[in-house]
């Protein structure tokens, strides 16, 4: 005799099924392939098999690898790689002197710096090397003064100018990460070492070997943001005649005939160089144990600093921002202010015109607003993605997956933008997937997650120093005590990463309002992002109302920085404020 | 599961993203999609529109990154048409089967509209510039008389040119280059002189607009409507020691605006795009792209009886003997490898 189910325990069985077998890291999985593995993967597809996506005859090849082997394109690759090298580990080394003296002692100068790091964050790396020009070019203001420097000159438009712009540039994703980690970090082992006798060194030594996570995720963004930058490599390294891999790539791919084959092996060759990166960390991290961060993690007290050691450091802090974000200020102000710098000797004009213009101009409302939208949801949902992949990233296990996502979240921030954008093309315009009805290329949507997996390695190597320092028996002793995993992450994990996760939010708002390469390739028509209007400015020869926007998009962010914050002060628990707060 | 909460806000997010990204877009299905690089093509879409009523998706980019979609779209195009300034590109693209021929109903073209217009029409000109216009800061040099001229030491440390990897309109500048003194070689070995006697490349127009207003250059070699847009925005705000001036030296290269349509295209685009063709091809048009008076409205119409905005002076005549017009079908297929070999030996 045969029992007949009823339909909706049928249903529910089916349900029930598919429930288990789809998890939450299913969906984690899915997302990460969907936005970051898919495209990655087909771009550089084309370098072996241009016949794949239309790109060439060929189904397989090599050919396009001998192109690249070429010794221009092999010495602009060794370029970037030097480059990268110098910067990240120069960018790490001041970041870490910095965020010592701005967390661990009274110096006067700790306020500012708080306030600066946005901003500095916020500086395209072409207004930074733009900056720097307008001071040592030929007519620039050192010449219109009478001082003319040819050799600090050709410096600057070689290696040591482009290293010493991307070390700048990457100080503040150092500090960042940097910083969040020593919070995390109370002061017994220094005060361990100073009772048993060893000196301040040996006690910073100590620190800094504790901190080493977050110092080798610091070195591997900055140079993974190093090798693939833009606006240095266009502002100085082209007209320097100092090859480097982005703008090889670039020209490549804005060629006519573009080569797509020719920019993936190039990629791939770049890609090389990450692993170089992440095998290097591997070898200093194995086997090392970080996790400091426990309950029993005391608060800091700030060291008190003699006048000697107080106008030393205050100068050091005030020195680094005049470098650093005054330089830049000082470009910014020469582009949108003052007509004719460097063309006349005493009678220059400077004035608001192009800032109000711009105020009055429609071009900057609407494309503001949008790049606003979209940052906010690209910060909001890359920094719970960020949190879900670092937890991955520093778990014991050692697995593929965690190498699998270690290796693409890298491969993101390698890869120049450009390149990322056009495999977002060769993903999303499938013929395939339009028939299935996913219109997803030419959408906001695309566009939205193309940010997300653009922001997601800097998001998630920012956090990676404080997942690193989290202790599991926290966790485990709230679940101990009858808490689910809801309540554990809420009242163990959260406190104690909420301000990494602010500072990682900030982070990533701040990078995708003036995203320029994936918004040029990929936005929706009719829904130009700032960058695209800002460089719409500029091509069209106005060269002072495009920084003018420039400008009021960089004051935006700092708005929004600034309210993130006041909203953290004024709402999140008194606890959560605890961490890394030091004693006067 | 500890992460569960969190993967919940993602999945709900990038779902949330998805989800509205799966509702109808405005794209190829009922809008026809224009790939442009021209100031006033958002102006004549609109005007298109009001006209016909079929909507336009406009795409407005410099001449690489939109060249550069195109590409990667090869196996699933998405525009309906493309409208930039250079015909190597439309060239490349006709001798790869991807145009659709098209003649516009009702366009009758002048001398030189007529010869920029391939037999086949393979793609529309509705008007064309100059390479180069040669910008000079009468403040701080004097005015070059020739291309000797210019790779003489009056000019050296003075003069600025676009890279033709990165701008469109520059590759057929050297393409007449080519042409006038007679082979490529001869060419390699000027542009090699010249890059002796300190010539420097910036990326496009306004990045060598930019180094000669700051007084890194006081020669700039860019498009006509460029260099004659330069002169009138410091006609119009005076600035001590910078007083730009074009001229043009020996035989400039005539620089077609052309505009294609996609041979691959949905019936609807393809419809679509050949309205829009007949309706750039007409006088009312023409109106609009030279209204603005700056930019890229500074060209010369190729319809017959059209003038070219105040700002412009009169038409160049091929008789004259100054200007030149090259095949573009010639030089699309050396274009590569000609940009290749400047970015490696002059940029």
């Amino acid at each position: 005799m045969s029992v007949q189910q009823k339909p909706g325990v049928k249903t529910s069985r089916a349900f029930a099924v598919v429930r288990s077998k789809f998890s939450p890291m299913t969906a984690f999985w899915m997302i990460i392939v969907s936005i970051l593995v898919l495209p990655i993967i087909l771009f550089l597809s084309v370098a072996f098999s241009p016949k794949l996506l239309d790109q060439g005859p060929q189904w397989f090849t090599f050919s396009s690898f001998k192109a690249a082997a070429d010794p221009y394109f092999l010495r602009s690759i060794w370029h970037s790689f030097l480059l990268g090298v110098i910067s990240a580990v120069a960018a790490t080394s001041v970041a870490l002197v910095v965020a010592w003296i701005v967390l661990r002692t009274n110096t006067a100068a700790r306020k500012i710096w708080n306030l600066a790091i946005f901003a500095l964050l916020l500086a395209p790396s072409y207004l930074i090397a733009l900056g720097w020009e307008r001071i040592f070019e030929r007519a620039g203001v050192l010449n219109i003064i009478g001082v003319d420097l040819p050799s600090v000159r050709n410096l600057l438009y070689g290696p040591v100018g482009i290293g010493m712009i991307l070390t700048f540039k990457g100080i503040p994703f150092a500090y960042l990460v940097i910083s969040n980690a020593m919070r995390g970090l109370g002061e017994e082992f220094e005060q361990a070492v100073r009772v048993h006798g060893g000196s301040r060194v040996q006690a910073f030594k100590m620190m800094a070997t504790l901190l080493l996570p977050a110092i080798w995720s610091g070195v591997a963004i900055v140079f993974a943001e190093s090798i693939s930058d833009f606006g240095v490599a266009s502002q100085l390294a082209s007209p320097g005649r100092y090859s480097v891999a982005t703008f090889t790539l670039y020209k490549s791919v804005m060629s006519i005939p573009v080569s797509f084959p020719l920019c993936a092996a190039i990629s791939i060759i770049l890609l090389a160089l990450v692993v170089l990166a992440l095998l290097a960390q591997a070898k200093a991290l194995r086997g090392r144990s970080f996790r400091v961060l426990s309950g029993r993690t005391r608060p800091i007290t700030r060291q008190r600093l003699s006048r000697t050691a107080s106008l030393g450091t205050n100068f050091t802090i005030y020195g680094l921002l005049f470098l650093t974000l005054g330089v830049p200020v000082f470009g910014a102000i020469s582009a949108s202010m003052i007509q004719g710098l460097g063309t006349v000797i005493s009678n220059y004009q400077f004035n608001f015109d192009n800032y109000l213009r711009v105020i009055r101009s429609p071009l900057l409302r609407s494309p503001l607003l949008f790049s606003a939208e979209a940052a906010l949801i690209t910060a909001s949902v890359a920094v719970v993605l960020a949190a879900v992949s670092s937890k991955m990233l520093v778990s014991t296990k050692n697995g593929v997956g965690k190498k699998f996502l270690d290796f693409f979240l890298l491969a993101a921030v390698g890869l120049p933008g450009i390149v990322f954008a056009i495999g977002y093309i060769f993903a999303y315009n499938l013929p395939l997937a339009q028939k299935f009805g996913f219109h997803l290329y030419g959408s906001v949507a695309l566009l939205v997650l193309a940010y997300i997996a653009t922001a997601l390695p800097s998001t998630t190597r920012s956090l990676v120093g404080n997942m690193n320092q989290f202790q599991e028996s926290l966790s485990e002793a709230c679940r101990v005590h009858g808490f689910n995993a809801i309540k554990t992450w809420v009242a163990v994990v959260l406190p104690l990463i909420s301000r990494p996760l602010l500072a990682a939010w900030c982070l990533t708002y701040c990078g995708t309002l003036l995203e320029l390469p994936v918004s040029q390739i990929l936005y929706p028509p009719g829904r130009a992002p700032l960058a695209v209007g800002i460089d719409h400015a500029l091509g069209n020869y106005d060269f002072g109302g495009g920084t003018a926007m420039e400008v009021f998009a960089i004051i935006s962010a700092l708005i929004v920085v600034a309210i993130a914050y006041g909203l953290y002060e004024s709402l999140a628990p008194r606890g959560w404020k605890q961490l890394g707060k030091a004693r006067s | 599961m500890k992460i569960s909460q969190k993967l919940s806000f993602a999945s709900v997010a990038i779902a949330t993203i998805l989800a509205g990204s799966l509702t109808p877009v405005a794209h190829a299905a009922d809008a026809f999609q224009l790939y442009a690089a021209l100031d006033y093509s958002t102006d004549v879409a609109t005007a298109f529109t009001a006209k016909t009523g079929i909507a336009v998706n406009v795409t407005a980019l410099s001449t690489g990154p939109l060249l550069a979609k195109i590409t990667a779209e090869k196996n699933n195009p998405q525009w309906g048409a493309y409208w930039a300034d250079g015909a190597e590109p439309c060239a490349a693209f006709d001798l790869d089967k991807q145009l659709l021929h098209y003649k516009p109903k009702g366009a009758h073209l002048n001398a030189i509209g007529a010869q920029l217009t391939p037999k086949s029409h393979a793609y529309q000109v509705p008007g064309f510039t100059e390479m180069v216009g040669v910008v000079y800061n009468s403040a701080k040099v004097r005015k070059p008389t020739s291309w000797d001229d210019l790779s003489s030491a009056t000019f050296k440390n003075q003069v600025g040119m676009n890279n033709p990897s990165v701008s469109g309109p520059t590759f057929p500048f050297i393409a007449g280059l080519i042409e006038q003194f007679g082979n490529e070689d001869a060419m390699k070995s000027y542009l090699t002189k010249l890059k002796t006697n300190g010539l420097r490349a910036f990326d496009k127009n306004s990045k060598t607009l930019a180094a000669l207003n700051t007084g890194v250059v006081n020669v700039a070699l860019v498009q006509s409507s460029a260099a004659i847009t330069e002169v009138n925005n410091y006609k119009a705000k005076p600035v001590a020691g910078l007083k730009p001036a074009v001229t043009y030296l020996d035989k400039t290269t005539v620089l077609p605006s052309c505009l294609a349509i996609d041979g691959k295209a949905s019936a609807f685009q393809q419809d679509a795009a050949k309205k829009f063709a007949d309706f750039v091809m007409s006088t009312e048009a023409v109106s609009i792209m030279v209204k603005s008076n700056t930019g890229d409205s500074l060209f010369w119409p190729t319809l017959v009886g059209r003038t070219p905005a105040p700002s412009i002076s009169t038409m160049p005549a091929l008789s004259s003997g100054t200007v030149q017009i090259v095949d573009p079908y010639k030089y699309a297929l050396i274009q590569g490898e000609v940009q290749d070999w400047f970015t490696k030996n002059i940029a």
